[in-house]
């Protein structure tokens, strides 16, 4: 959990969580460095998914501060949040949500062209199609592909724009053994290749052996 | 590039439901450029088609008629005149020239006109080959007339009684052509011409035959100058406020100007064209309204597509221009194939109507309509787009994270 001051991707300080007003949860301190994973555990309305929304720049933290590759992201305009998730926090949900109506590879590059990256790079994204194994399909339709090419299109669209951050909201929680164990290798094996610092946000208790270190939601009282 | 790329992947993937709203604004579109531009080229194609003609005199009656009848030849003649009498009150020194014209017969569905060598004057009509009559039952050609019947000079043809196809053939009366005109773009070209004398005598052993058999005498035979109009051509325009006044004042003659005539005409059509255009307009706006619709419930059924966009970093602008795309996809479309449709419709129309009345319309669409048109089009697309596009830069990304 602990990292050099240099290459702190990740560190969560003093987090508090709210709903309608209340205090209701509070998250460990984290620092997390370059390809180093963590997960985030609590049972079902712990607040792991609010936790994911403050930390993305979603929805603001009661008090806390938030600090990605030297940036707190709640210190930044609306607009320049927007921007600096997108460029900067790669997101896997737990559906995956893919948008059916484009391709493979238009799915990929969506999230490059969401955070403002108006120039193709398409070395970058044949290194990763190919990393992937998605070289086949990258032209295939999404709402074609099986259900574990989607995974690994999730996974590419969350690396493409190489991440400081990748955060992974439950997902695992639809998946039989094999698929969670292979899109646990695939998401920790990413980060340690992007050098980004990846944190899941989960109840499943098979995801905690693939992982650096573990930290639990705390419910506040 | 986001919201365009996605608009054309979205349109792609509910292509029915965007067809059917481009089909119907393309039709609005189409019912407005129809309705602009054949109400300015109706006009200008009878002007071409009357050629240098300023003034018809005929028989006592609606000029509105007279115009139909002997300087666009579309309709039946309303009665005789003398030529005496008509040319008598047409000689006016504001009058360049006149020429009597004599309608009854037909060849193959083009009309036979008897008048005299003046009218090529009054038409400014060139010869092609030969020259004008010289004997009687020898007659020109316009342009149309002999390409249309394959007639060269020398070529022999029989008339027919009346002035639409199968009549009772005068075949004991064939005329042989002795000159065909150059093409004039006028009326001219669709007619077959001849002495006034040859289609008098003609008529008169018709009406004569027919007397014999019936006991009634025709006009013809009671009018030996019998003509049913005279076309003229002023020497300055200032005849116009004059000379018809003059001529009106004959209890039995009227004279008609076809230009003023057919603004008339116009007029009385107006609304017409109005009604067409606000059909165009109708059609446009229930395209827009559903475009809206369908933009709407797929704004909703896309919630979570947008809520990712949201999330990898896409500001509301992004989002709303998804819509904005889409339905500016639709009207440009809209707008292309409206005008395509448009150019068939007018193109079938207007061989048609050349076919029918021999009135060529050359349709143009002006500079400034046509800028109307597309500023219309795309603000009823802005318009359908708006709302559903407020609704989308509204789309909370917290549904993505909690569905």
């Amino acid at each position: 959990m602990l990292a050099t001051d240099d290459g702190i991707k990740l560190s969560l300080e003093d987090l508090i969580l709210s709903r309608s007003g209340r205090d209701f949860a509070r998250v460990p301190n984290v620092r997390l460095g370059s390809g180093q994973s963590i997960a985030l555990v609590g049972a079902s309305g712990s607040g792991k998914s609010t936790a994911l929304m403050a930390i993305a720049g979603i929805r603001p933290p009661k008090s806390g501060k938030v600090t990605i590759d030297g940036t707190d992201p709640w210190r930044l305009g609306r607009s320049a949040r927007d921007r600096f998730r997108g460029r900067r926090i790669g997101l896997v949900f737990q559906s995956f949500h893919l948008v059916d109506a484009l391709s493979t590879q238009a799915n990929v590059w969506l999230a490059a062209q969401c955070a403002g990256y108006p120039v193709h790079d398409p070395s970058r994204l044949t290194k990763l199609l190919d990393r992937l194994g998605l070289s086949a399909i990258r032209h295939r339709r999404a709402d074609h592909v099986s259900h574990g090419q989607a995974q690994r299109i999730a996974v590419a669209r969350a690396l493409i724009n190489n991440p400081a951050v990748i955060l992974a909201d439950e997902p695992t929680s639809a998946l039989d053994d094999h698929n969670t164990e292979t899109l646990l290798k695939l998401l920790t094996e990413s980060a340690v290749a992007e050098r980004a610092a990846l944190l899941i946000a989960t109840h499943d208790r098979r995801v905690l052996s693939a992982v650096d270190s573990v930290v639990e939601m705390d419910v506040l009282p | 590039m986001t919201a365009l790329t996605l608009a054309f992947a979205y349109l792609k993937r509910r292509w029915g439901q965007a067809l059917l709203s481009i089909l119907v604004g393309a039709l609005g579109v189409a019912a407005v450029v129809i309705a602009f531009t054949a109400f300015d080229a109706l006009p200008d194609a009878a002007e071409r088609s009357w050629g240098g003609v300023d003034l018809v005199v005929g028989p006592k009656g609606s000029p509105l008629d007279l115009v139909l009848c002997c300087a666009l030849h579309v309709s039946d003649p309303q009665g005789l005149v003398s030529e005496k009498t008509a040319m008598a009150a047409a000689h006016h020194p504001l009058v360049r020239l006149a020429a009597p014209i004599a309608l009854g017969d037909n060849v193959d569905g083009w009309r036979i006109v008897g008048t005299t060598p003046a009218i090529f004057a009054i038409y400014h009509a060139d010869f092609a080959q030969g020259d004008a009559w010289t004997k009687p039952l020898q007659a020109v050609l316009g342009a149309g007339v002999a390409r249309a019947l394959h007639l060269k000079m020398g070529d022999r043809f029989v008339g027919a009684h009346g002035l639409a196809m199968g009549g009772e053939l005068h075949s004991q009366f064939p005329y042989t052509v002795t000159g065909i005109l150059k093409p004039t773009g006028t009326v001219l070209d669709r007619l077959a011409l001849c002495d006034i004398e040859t289609v008098r005598y003609i008529h008169r052993k018709h009406a004569e035959d027919e007397a014999a058999e019936t006991g009634v005498a025709e006009t013809y035979v009671n009018l030996p100058d019998a003509a049913t109009a005279i076309v003229a051509s002023y020497r300055t325009p200032v005849a116009a406020l004059l000379v018809p006044r003059l001529i009106n004042a004959n209890p039995t003659l009227t004279a008609a100007s076809p230009s003023f005539e057919i603004a008339r005409l116009m007029g009385y059509m107006r609304p017409l064209s109005y009604a067409a255009t606000a059909l165009g307009l109708l059609l446009v706006i229930i395209a827009g309204a559903g475009a809206a619709a369908a933009l709407m419930a797929t704004m909703n059924a896309r919630t979570r597509d947008l809520a990712l966009l949201r999330a990898m970093g896409a500001g509301p602008g992004t989002i709303a221009s998804v819509a904005f795309c889409e339905a500016g996809i639709m009207a440009v479309i809209a707008l292309i194939l409206g005008g395509v449709l448009s150019w068939i419709a007018l193109v079938v129309t207007s061989q048609i109507l050349l076919d029918r009345t021999g009135l060529s319309i050359d349709p143009q669409l002006d500079s400034d309509t046509l800028l109307y048109l597309v500023a219309g089009a795309f603000a009823v697309a802005i318009i359908a787009a708006l709302v559903p596009a407020i609704r989308a830069a509204r789309t909370p990304i917290e549904e993505l994270l909690q569905s």
